[in-house]
């Protein structure tokens, strides 16, 4: 405990340090990274010894703040998530170094560290914090750390707004968030996590709660406009921590919560499924017809979050139907699409980052033949790619599976569980498709085809290996992820364990053969890729090899504009899903040139909280009367608000 | 609507012809090799007569001057490279001594084999090399480009996909894309506007590949020879071809013929 402490002080001082030497862009820019880097190393210790099954570990401190007590605990369950933090500390820390570096001028690099440390502190405080004052102090700094990472380019007005969007957003679930605490810290007057009581006849109301609150920060649909707003808008290194690990804290929080409410009723995990094919199937449509690459990553991050809550919903709906393989495979599933998703999409967001830095343009439509420029970095983004559409024989493809099974389980009889283990599969095999279509698109305009025109050539930089290592690291996880299904299932043995509060022996067996046949099947195709990539190999070790242009039906003046552009290759698809995307298609003529252009708004955004915020804001204009500005009236408010309550005290007895 | 055309199908039975072991019902007016039988070269009619200047006399007086050497053969010569069948010279004659025959087989591998003697037997297409027989002799992919070409040929090579033919049943296929390809069928005169285009189909076919001209347009320019705009003797000029298919057009036997002696199905005169 007190390394994983110590290594929370290392993070904190680093960052510090970092904010000091703001004046020496280069020096700030290696102590950052340096505290991630061995921050990270030191807490991930304990965390790997706990998460393969050693003890828990708890630390109490008294603490001044009201109801406040500095009790933190390392169990399996934290254990799993705060492994994704600290390793991700230490990936993006090598990574984040390079991307920063041609900013070294321009902007603050010591602030940007500063608020990159705090926010892994801040995480690794969220999952390890058992008191609910502290919790909600970690889940206040997360966000506002995250918000002034968020805001790194802030002269733009774009990058202005997804700020906003995002404060306003994740503090509407920090506020359902209190309430929440309070309803279950209020019997026993305590907010500790292991003294809180579930009020008589109140389990639902408080689920209810965790859905929204937990939820509109892990992005449920239709709480996820935020993230498709502030994920683009943040420095890759910093996309990649919020997408792959900061959202997963709201899921982390909701098992967390969900463990003390008792007997899950069926219609929770009804509910849960619900939404996770809402969120699968919109996000990945929205993702679908975006040419935005990191906006497409991100609301692709919406539709794994929904498989996430599919996988939690079927762990809840078997726990409430006393269901063991639907349980474990359920939760299990989700479990380790956390895992899984933290690691292909932050190699996918490193790759898109990568890309940027090196053209200049995160508009997909504007790339194109990268992957005769970069081939590496094309290899580890294909294989992140492959692998987040739930394809053979990566490691998505091995939680999909798990949840598949959970989802057939329920429906070996006709009970309760029936409908809605069917509707999940439906969800989930149409999500798996469009999800190919949209990783096929994003990998095939902007690594495939030919240099669709001249990129500025002013944000050009040349990519380091220290960016490279990471998505290396990654891939190779995407790869290994694939065979270590079985193995990595058994190390989530005492995670599940926490949340199903069932022995771990029983855990294990149920699903542990079908597991060893995903692996079998994936160390197979990977052995017929190797052999066929030396059949290849071999075949062509005797023949001469041409390179020619593509073949242009013989037309006398090619250009790169001809190629497929991401919105025509998405054409067909979009237009069947018109009535959800609602895509508006522009057109006009430049200087001989015409053009055209499809734009996909989120209509969730647009539609629904603007109109529900712009009718708040019409109807609480009451109280600017009372709210001017004035200083004065202010201090007159307190001073009257103080004198009431002397008055009040005093008139008690 | 399916039992419908299932209906038809059985109605028309089986339409496709025996070609090759069974000899071709060719039609009435067919006109295939030319036969000349020519005696007095100094009359030059047909010659005057002929639209594409397909007839050469060797050795004529005009060409030669006075002086004829003894060792000089006088003879007639009828490019089919170059000829229309037309019959203009048929008619021009007045000995009679030129006339059509029924024989369908007029492909050659050289471009000299398409110029008809006077008297001399004509040498047919042979089959491919043996190394590039062993490739494409049991399944030849053919991309076809019509450089120009009034139809005409295109019609008579597209007919041969059809149930009566049945090309695919000598592994012959016509496919979408070169680089599927083995080889180019060419038709037209290879105007200035397609030169480009097949040029670039030609380099998009992968190696070895083949080059088929099919008729007189795409062998000599036929009609067409001598104008600006038109390659100065069709597709001859820019690639080496394998197979020359002469006719205006040629008929669908005759061109099926040329293939099949080129991949080695058919190596006599039936």
């Amino acid at each position: 405990m007190s390394l994983l402490i110590a290594s929370l002080i290392v993070l904190l001082l680093t960052g510090a340090a970092a904010l000091f030497t703001n004046s020496r862009p280069s020096m700030a820019n290696r102590i950052g990274p340096f505290g991630c880097v061995l921050g990270g190393a030191m807490g991930i210790v304990p965390t790997i010894m706990v998460f393969f099954g050693s003890p828990a570990l708890s630390f109490k401190a008294n603490w001044n703040i009201p109801y406040g007590n500095f009790f933190i605990e390392l169990d399996a369950l934290t254990a799993l998530f705060l492994l994704i933090i600290f390793f991700f500390s230490i990936l993006l820390a090598f990574y984040g170094s390079g991307y920063l570096k041609p900013y070294l001028k321009t902007r603050s690099i010591g602030t940007s560290w500063f608020f990159f440390n705090i926010l892994i502190v801040s995480m690794a405080l969220v999952v390890l914090a058992r008191n609910a004052m502290l919790f909600l102090i970690a889940w206040e700094i997360m966000a506002l750390s995250s918000f002034f990472l968020v805001t790194f380019e802030d002269e733009k007005e774009s990058v202005r707004r997804a700020g906003w969007i995002y404060l306003v957003a994740t503090h509407i679930g920090t506020a359902l968030l209190l309430l929440l605490f309070i309803y279950l810290g209020k019997e026993d007057g305590a907010m500790d996590f292991d003294r809180f009581k579930v009020p008589v006849g109140m389990a639902n109301m408080l689920f209810i709660l965790a859905v929204l609150g937990f939820g509109s920060k892990a992005g449920f649909m239709p709480l996820h406009v935020w993230l498709p707003e502030a994920h683009p808008a943040a420095p890759s290194h910093v996309s990649a921590l919020m997408s792959g690990v900061m959202i997963k804290t709201g899921i982390y929080g909701f098992l967390r919560i969900v463990t003390m409410l008792g007997g899950p009723p069926q219609w929770w995990g009804i509910v849960l499924i619900i939404i996770g094919v809402t969120s699968g199937i919109g996000g990945i449509l929205f993702a679908l017809a975006q040419h935005d690459s990191k906006r497409l990553l991100a609301l692709s991050s919406v539709e794994n979050i929904g498989i996430i809550a599919l996988g939690i919903g079927l762990g809840l709906l078997g726990q409430s139907l006393n269901s063991p393989v639907m349980t474990f495979a359920g939760y299990g599933g989700a479990l380790l699409h956390v895992l899984n998703h933290a690691v292909f999409k932050g190699l996918l967001f490193l790759g898109a980052g990568v890309v940027f830095s090196a053209t200049g343009t995160r508009e997909i439509d504007e790339l194109g033949g990268l992957m005769k420029r970069m081939p590496a970095v094309g290899t580890t983004f294909l294989i992140g790619a492959t692998a987040i559409s739930g394809l053979p024989p990566l490691n998505g493809f091995v939680s999909e599976f798990l949840i598949y099974l959970s989802a057939f389980s329920g429906l070996t009889s006709w009970n309760a569980a029936a409908v809605p283990a069917l509707i999940t599969i439906l969800g989930l095999a149409l999500i798996g498709g469009l999800a190919s279509a949209c990783f096929a698109k994003i990998f095939g305009v902007m690594f495939l085809g030919t240099r669709r025109q001249k990129y500025d050539s002013t944000h050009e930089h040349p990519v380091g290996f220290m960016m490279k290592l990471p998505m290396y690291v990654l891939a190779a996880l995407c790869v290994a992820g694939g065979i270590l299904g079985p193995w990595m299932m058994k190390s989530m043995e005492s995670a599940l364990a926490v949340l199903t509060k069932l022995p771990m022996q029983t855990i294990g067996d149920y699903v542990s053969t079908p597991l060893l046949y995903v692996a079998g099947v994936n160390i197979t195709l990977l052995a017929v890729i190797g052999l066929l990539a030396i059949l290849r190999k071999r075949l062509l070790r005797t023949k001469t090899i041409g390179t020619a242009v593509t073949w242009d039906c013989g037309y006398a003046y090619p250009t790169s504009r001809m190629q497929y552009t991401a919105s025509s290759f998405t054409q067909p698809l979009c237009g069947s899903f018109q009535f959800f995307l609602r895509t508006k298609n522009h057109h006009h003529e430049a200087s001989g040139t015409a053009v055209f252009a499809t734009e996909t708004r989120d209509w969730f955004l647009d539609g629904i909280f603007k109109r529900m915020f712009l009718w708040f804001d019409h109807r609480l204009s009451f109280f600017r009367r009372i709210q001017h500005g004035r200083i004065q009236l202010y201090i007159l408010y307190i001073v009257i608000t103080l004198l009431a309550l002397v008055l009040w005290k005093m008139r008690l007895p | 609507m399916i039992l419908g055309e299932i209906k038809a199908r059985i109605n028309q039975g089986y339409r496709t012809i025996k070609f090759p072991d069974v000899e071709p019902d060719l039609p009435e007016r067919f006109r295939g090799m030319p036969k000349m039988n020519c005696k007095n070269f100094d009359c030059k009619k047909c010659k005057e007569a002929c639209p594409t200047g397909a007839i050469s006399i060797a050795g004529a007086a005009r060409d030669t001057g006075a002086t004829q050497g003894a060792g000089t053969i006088r003879q007639l010569k009828l490019d089919m490279g170059r000829c229309i069948f037309c019959t203009d010279c048929v008619l021009a004659c007045p000995e009679k001594a030129i006339s059509f025959t029924r024989d369908y087989g007029l492909s050659a591998n050289d471009r000299d084999d398409l110029i008809l003697k006077n008297g001399q037997v004509f040498e047919p297409a042979n089959a491919l090399k043996k190394e590039t027989l062993r490739i494409f002799g049991r399944s030849l992919k053919l991309r076809q480009v019509s450089a120009g070409g009034c139809n005409a040929c295109e019609m008579d090579t597209q007919v041969l996909s059809t149930v009566v033919f049945d090309l695919e049943r000598f592994g012959i296929q016509f496919v979408a894309s070169p680089r599927h390809a083995d080889g180019l069928l060419i038709t037209g005169p290879v105007t200035e506007s397609m030169r480009l285009a097949l040029e670039k189909t030609y380099e998009a076919v992968p190696n070895p590949k083949i080059v088929i001209a099919v008729g007189a347009c795409a062998i000599s320019g036929g009609l067409y020879a001598g104008h600006d705009e038109v390659a100065k003797s069709g597709a001859t000029e820019i690639f080496p071809v394998d197979l020359y298919i002469p006719g205006c057009p040629p008929h669908p036997i005759t061109i099926l013929d040329g293939l099949l002696r080129l991949i080695g199905k058919r190596w006599s005169h039936a």
